[in-house]
């Protein structure tokens, strides 16, 4: 068994070869090099960071600040949302002006006047008019995996 | 948590403000830890450990329990983290700089002498060397406390190749502290 070996079978733990024991026992280099390690080891569990119990219990993560997912959320049905508008003004509209050529897609939507253009505004649009953006504000996931696309 | 993590986590989908309260109360600060010794920018590591917490929920229909939950939570928290490291190269001189970890608790604060702060801004010079998978083998040995075993499913690896990594990694980090002492 060469030092290297020998010294590893050491560190990680668990049962140890007679062979690796033995080793270690008469040879210095790897008594010093074990010492070495074990001594980065203690100073490595010295230095773990504790856990500051207000870190977590101010901050529920499920709800804190708008998450990817939850944006996704909101962009989904925005979506939903603008294309049941925009499909009702276009309808009004024709009837309006007696079947004249329709607008394109991007024309309604350009000339929508409340078109919203972030995600603020998304989020107000759907409170006021889409009763389910009401559960956000206790999102969980369960209220917004409905909404997902698939990753 | 005594209670089996399917079971805990088909409550918090259905929506149970007490049972994401006590997810986010026992896992939420280890998983932040950890990936603030990953990433060592704290914002970062707040904000994908949200990030884990909500993906545990969104992918509970595929936790099988062969693993505890805790080890399924770093495994989403591990891909998290290298999926960022390998989009935004961490610099070494930023991992190693005097930014510092999460706040430390009774040991320290009044009471924190100059050479623990002084063994702290060691480690995490000698962690900012590590290659990232080294990096996370020895948090999760030495910070969090998981086997091997866990730590091998967390980073998808043999269990040999865990307990290498971590030989090396040590191994590594003293030859970065001896670096910086000087000859
Ligand atoms: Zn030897």
């Amino acid at each position: 068994m060469d030092h290297e070996e020998a010294v590893k079978r050491l560190i990680i733990g668990g049962p140890v070869p007679i062979e690796a024991a033995s080793h270690v026992e008469g040879c210095v280099s790897c008594r010093e090099e074990l010492a070495a390690l074990h001594s980065t080891e203690a100073l490595l569990k010295r230095a773990k960071p504790s856990i500051e119990p207000a870190q977590y219990h101010a901050r529920p993560a499920l709800e804190a600040r708008p998450s990817r997912i939850r944006r996704r959320a909101l962009a989904a049905a925005a979506a939903i949302l603008l294309a049941g508008l925009v499909g009702g003004w276009s309808l009004g509209r024709m009837s309006g002006q007696q079947r004249t050529a329709a607008p394109s897609r991007e024309v309604a939507l350009a000339e929508v006047p409340w078109a919203p253009s972030s995600e603020d505004s998304t989020l107000s649009l759907l409170q006021s008019a889409y009763p389910v953006a009401d559960r956000f504000s206790s999102v969980t996931t369960a209220d917004t995996t409905s909404y997902m696309e698939p990753e | 948590m005594a209670e089996a993590p399917q079971e805990w986590l088909r409550r918090i989908q259905a929506g149970e403000p007490a049972a994401a309260e006590r997810l986010m109360g026992e896992m939420f600060g280890p998983v932040r830890r950890y990936l603030e010794g990953m990433l060592r920018n704290p914002a970062q590591a707040e904000d994908l450990a949200q990030e884990a917490m909500v993906r545990l929920v969104e992918h509970a229909s595929e936790f099988r329990g062969e693993a505890s939950l805790r080890t399924y939570l770093f495994q989403i928290a591990h891909n998290l983290a290298l999926n960022h490291i390998s989009a935004a190269p961490t610099k070494r001189e930023e991992y190693g700089s005097e930014a510092p970890l999460s706040k430390e608790d009774g040991r320290s604060g009044a009471f924190e002498t100059l050479a623990l702060e002084e063994e702290r801004r060691r480690v995490r010079l000698a962690l900012g060397c590590l290659p990232p998978r080294q990096r996370s083998v020895v948090i999760l040995r030495a910070w969090e406390e998981l086997s091997f075993k866990e730590i091998a499913r967390v980073m998808g690896l043999a269990e040999g190749t865990a307990k290498a990594h971590y030989f090396f990694a040590l191994k590594n980090m003293r030859r970065a502290m001896e670096a910086e002492n000087g000859p």
